[in-house]
């Protein structure tokens, strides 16, 4: 009934308009305005701020965050609880279709611990973002004195 | 008559003075009760950078502005000291009327002279003070401070610290001004510490 090319140009439309119905790509996200604090020693700690911007027409989640410098690297969120600071894991953070999370001191930021050297000013870290959709989004973030309050 | 309304008015001034007081009580934080001894606050004894004993003594005729925290904290404590350097820039000529003090509430892994290398991060006019867990214990209790370590999970022993994040401010003659909350921003805190110091002088 129908013809072998008849069907594999089908399958071919299909999966064009499936690729074209799923907005994200990691070339949706993009990460600006990256930083990250010096440390005064080994073993510190420090965080990362940045902006991550979602061009789909989807939302993306972001999962993970690894970075060969340190023992972990988590999402987090500096919260107020009856006076007292603490930080909360963040374990999935929606990047809205079409919107950007901005990650800034005193809000979210990407926590990294046990750094295993010093890090120092004019350092690059380089960190890899798990997301959902767009999958791992690899990004270098420069490192800015203790004292910097933003990527200089 | 005029007896009967005067009891009246009474009764409405008691009524708008409870409730006032209840809902003043209600809206303060429980982490910003400060205990106070005759109108002062309450005697801490640390260790500063020199490892030398520093006592709330010390500072008398000048003023005060305290932070709790800790060097691995990551986002809030460098953010309040960027703050707190940028008050002493916008303060000026008048910075030396006050002294700012960073308290460890992580003695296990901040030793004073490791407080001073942070510090001078932002600015080395703010003096960090630290001790054994029993010094710091008394001074986060003299500004009610809570703090508690917070063990990470699969991270070998490694921990980081819920902490209170107001900042204190004490006049020269040990009393608390009041505390402010760590995200105002620095040139309406420079701002408000001037009025201070120049109603106090007046005084």
């Amino acid at each position: 009934m129908f013809k072998w090319c008849e069907i594999k140009a089908a399958c071919a439309v299909v999966l064009v308009l499936i690729l074209a119905a799923n907005p994200a790509f990691a070339a949706d996200i993009s990460v600006s305005q990256a930083w990250m604090r010096a440390t005064i020693g080994a073993g510190g700690n420090s965080a990362a701020y940045m902006t991550i911007a979602n061009a789909g027409s989807a939302a993306d989640v972001l999962t993970g965050v690894t970075t060969p410098v340190a023992g972990m690297a988590d999402v987090h969120q500096t919260v107020e609880d009856n006076g007292m600071m603490k930080m909360e894991a963040v374990p999935k953070l929606e990047i809205p279709a079409g919107g950007s999370v901005s990650l800034s001191p005193g809000g979210y930021h990407v926590m990294v611990m046990q750094v295993g050297k010093k890090l120092t000013a004019g350092d690059t870290v380089p960190m890899t973002l798990t997301f959902e959709r767009a999958g791992a989004v690899d990004i270098d973030v420069p490192v800015v004195p203790l004292g910097a309050s933003g990527p200089g | 008559m005029s007896r009967i309304r005067l009891i009246l008015w009474a009764l409405v001034a008691f009524a708008v003075a409870a409730v006032s007081t209840i809902t003043l009580y209600r809206g303060q934080n429980p982490a910003l009760q400060v205990t106070v001894v005759d109108g002062r606050i309450k005697p801490f004894s640390l260790i500063g950078p020199g490892n030398q004993l520093i006592t709330n003594a010390h500072f008398r005729g000048k003023w005060m502005l305290l932070f709790f925290g800790y060097t691995h904290c990551p986002d809030i404590c460098p953010t309040t000291m960027l703050t707190i350097a940028s008050v002493l820039n916008d303060l000026g000529d008048e910075a030396v009327k006050l002294q700012p003090i960073f308290i460890t509430i992580d003695p296990e892994r901040d030793s004073p002279a490791l407080l001073k290398d942070y510090l001078a991060n932002f600015d080395s006019r703010i003096l960090g003070l630290g001790g054994d867990e029993q010094r710091v214990a008394e001074a986060a209790e003299a500004f009610g401070v809570f703090y508690r370590k917070q063990p990470i999970d699969n991270s070998d022993g490694d921990y980081y610290m819920d902490h209170s994040t107001a900042l204190y401010l004490v006049d020269p003659d040990g009393r608390l001004a009041r505390p402010y909350v760590p995200d105002v921003p620095p040139g309406e805190l420079a701002e408000k510490l001037r009025v201070r110091f120049r109603t106090f002088e007046e005084k």
